[in-house]
């Protein structure tokens, strides 16, 4: 994989497009940066599952999308939040277990999502949103839509037997799934070789009879094709197709996790393909002042959404009986 | 501004991680995310990052204490006038600093009824009297603590008592080159009993029983913290190489390698109190074993013979500790009898 993204490729972006894609990916980075401070600083409740480096795979994909499709995640979610249109606000919110969060404060950093922009709360099981995903798309083939759902699941979750079940059934059907691995190399701390032979993760599209594509996930405008590409197959009626996005985490697993088992040189190769360096470093010659522009807006974005997020009002013990049953149990 | 560091929730399972070293010295300055100190928690050790830049004004805990999740261990000081800017340029994470960050704004105060997430702030004199008052734990003493607290109350132990002529071991211990350990002798003897009595290598699960692996455990008490070293496959073994194993384990417990703390599972586990004028007691069993021998001190004892002599001869007394989900007590203790008849064999 190259260090650089290809010139003649990004020439063919419009301006607006390329910045509007570097900021979602820095919005990202500064978001998860920000939070991991305010867990340090003991502000932020729980573990959290952070996505610095990935934010190509969730902005590329999203990119790609129309409003109205629909994605499903995991327990590394908020990159993929960020990317299908939620705001830091109702995120923040939601990490701070608050009342306005994009879950009421019901979900967390795990369980984040807005169906109104296209987002099922994230399923913070290994695997879990594979089958749902299947569903889903079954759901919109029954009715003649023309959505598509893409499903992110990191490499640990093929060896899940949901992964097996959700991809068999969703070719069987031909349903309008993009099933979406993140492949970051580590299932927790595990190295991806010691759980599998099939270290490519789309020569496994074979076996169910359907189309499998591994992209560079550090580089956005490739993610952004590939998917673009798999999205069209779905809505005639070609799909599901498995995509692979080879990515690196810059961080533990959890806030908990040091990652010392990422060898130090990996680590130095996959630094110095960021995906948010390769971006700006292709764009920084002709777009300097916009990119700091950026920068500098979205850092005081994610404060302010900080500063909302502390003051927002807790929930209250009424809240305990809503958006629990179809319909709410009152007792006398 | 002055920012207190608390110590973050970092461990796993426990609301208390070590201290190990400072990585900023006091007077020293501090860069956002720059690493500030390096802890050790339940499962890993780990740096933790600054979550401010300034300069390092004071530190509240000294290297090697146990720190509560939340507790105040750093005051840096905040001078925005004074503050570097950051080395790591090429990364936008970097800009976070303190030229560009706005002040924390100050926490809001929590909406009636809402409850502090963390439940240990105390004041310092609390905090003094609780220091004063407690001893805590290391982590190989909380986990012996966890698991025989566990086997004592889900295992039903019933517990056998005999004695043994020593005579033998003895006269092999006298004659042995090296000195041996006396431990290797009981492993042997119990290694060679299990042939014809092959139960005892089981645990109970459920309704089924499942097999253990091929090894004895000695436990082994190496300043105040208490160890179970396996001797794998211990019928191929003799006495003089199960007591290099032991020797080189304790040494390299002693030089804190961590490898040699290590925990495998054995079928039987051999507590040994003689050294310490014990002439017999009875243990708790050590999971996943159905069974511990317990060994007293080797002493002169007054025997009567068949032939209406006595006689004084050097024995052993020996209790064994049983899973009674495993096995009945008459098969338990045919086993013991023969671990006795190998001792008097040896």
């Amino acid at each position: 994989m190259s260090l650089q993204l290809d010139e003649a490729k990004i020439a063919e972006y419009p301006t607006h497009f390329l910045l509007d894609v570097y900021e979602r990916m820095v919005l990202i980075r500064q978001f998860e940066e920000r939070v991991k401070l305010l867990f340090l600083e003991g502000s932020m409740p729980g573990t959290i599952h952070q996505c610095q480096g990935q934010e190509a795979c969730a902005v590329g994909v999203c990119a790609a999308l129309q409003p109205d499709d629909l994605i499903t995640s995991t327990h590394r979610p908020h990159g993929h939040a960020l990317a299908k249109g939620l705001t830091p606000d109702e995120m923040m919110i939601e990490l701070f277990g608050k009342a306005g969060g994009c879950c009421k404060g019901k979900g967390g950093s795990m369980h984040v999502g807005n169906i109104e922009k296209g987002m099922v709360p994230a399923i913070a099981i290994v695997g879990g949103g594979i089958p749902l995903a299947a569903g889903m798309g079954l759901a919109i083939k029954m009715q003649g839509l023309s959505q598509v759902v893409a499903c992110f699941f990191g490499e640990g979750a093929t060896n899940e037997g949901a992964f097996h079940e959700g991809v068999n059934l969703a070719a069987v059907w031909s349903l309008p799934v993009i099933f979406i691995c993140e492949n970051n190399l580590y299932g927790a701390s595990t190295a991806i070789h010691k759980t599998t032979r099939m270290t490519r993760v789309s020569d496994r599209a074979q076996g169910y009879g359907i189309r499998g594509e591994t992209v560079d996930g550090n580089d956005v405008l490739a993610v952004y094709e590939a998917t673009r590409r798999a999205a069209d197959e779905c809505r005639h009626g070609q799909g599901p197709v498995l995509l692979e996005l080879l990515t690196y985490r810059r961080t533990g697993h959890s806030r908990r996790d040091p990652n010392h088992y990422q060898p130090k040189d990996e680590q130095a190769y996959w630094h110095e393909r960021d995906p948010i360096t390769l971006l700006r470093n292709a764009l920084q010659d002709e777009l300097e002042s916009e990119l700091s522009l950026i920068e500098a807006r979205v850092l005081a974005r994610i404060e302010t959404a900080v500063e909302v997020a502390r003051a927002a009002p807790e929930p209250t013990p009424d809240d305990l009986l809503t958006d629990v049953y179809a319909t709410p149990l009152h007792t006398p | 501004m002055r920012i207190e560091i608390k110590m973050p929730d970092l461990a796993t399972t426990d609301s208390e991680v070590t201290l190990l070293h400072w990585l900023v010295e006091p007077g020293q300055a501090v860069k956002l995310g720059q690493p500030l100190l390096e802890i050790e928690t339940d499962k890993a050790t780990m740096e933790v990052e600054s979550i401010a830049a300034g300069v390092l004004a004071e530190t509240h805990a000294q290297p090697g204490e146990r720190v509560a999740v939340g507790q105040v261990v750093a005051v840096i000081e905040n001078d925005l006038a004074e503050s570097t800017p950051p080395a790591d340029t090429e990364s936008v994470t970097a800009q976070l600093d303190a030229e560009t960050l706005p002040s924390p704004a100050p926490t809001p105060p929590s909406a009636p009824g809402s409850a502090p997430r963390v439940s240990l702030f105390l004041s310092n004199k609390a905090r003094r009297l609780q220091r004063e008052n407690t001893v805590a734990l290391s982590p190989v003493q909380r986990d012996v603590a966890r698991r025989v607290q566990e086997a004592k109350q889900s295992i039903p132990h019933y517990y056998l008592h005999t004695s043994a002529c020593a005579e033998p071991m003895a006269a092999l211990h006298n004659a042995a080159q090296h000195n041996l350990v006396w431990d290797a002798f009981f492993v042997m003897a119990a290694a060679r009993a299990l042939r014809s009595f092959e139960k005892m290598q089981f645990r109970y699960a459920g309704d089924a029983l499942a097999r253990n692996p091929d090894a004895i455990g000695i436990a082994v008490d190496v300043d105040d913290e208490l160890f179970v070293m396996a001797i794998d496959n211990p019928l191929a073994q003799t006495p003089e190489n199960i007591s290099a194993q032991i020797i080189d384990r304790v040494s390299r417990i002693k030089q804190g390698d961590a490898s040699a703390k290590r925990l495998a599972p054995t079928w039987l586990t051999i507590s040994n109190l003689g050294g310490e004028n014990i002439e017999s007691f009875q243990a708790v069993i050590n999971p996943p074993g159905a069974a511990i021998l317990s060994v007293g001190k080797i002493m002169p004892t007054v025997v009567a013979k068949g032939s209406g002599q006595i006689a004084i001869e050097q024995r052993v007394q020996l209790g064994l500790a049983v899973d009674h989900r495993v096995v009945n007590g008459r098969y338990a203790a045919r086993f013991l009898g023969q671990i006795v008849r190998e001792l008097e064999s040896l």
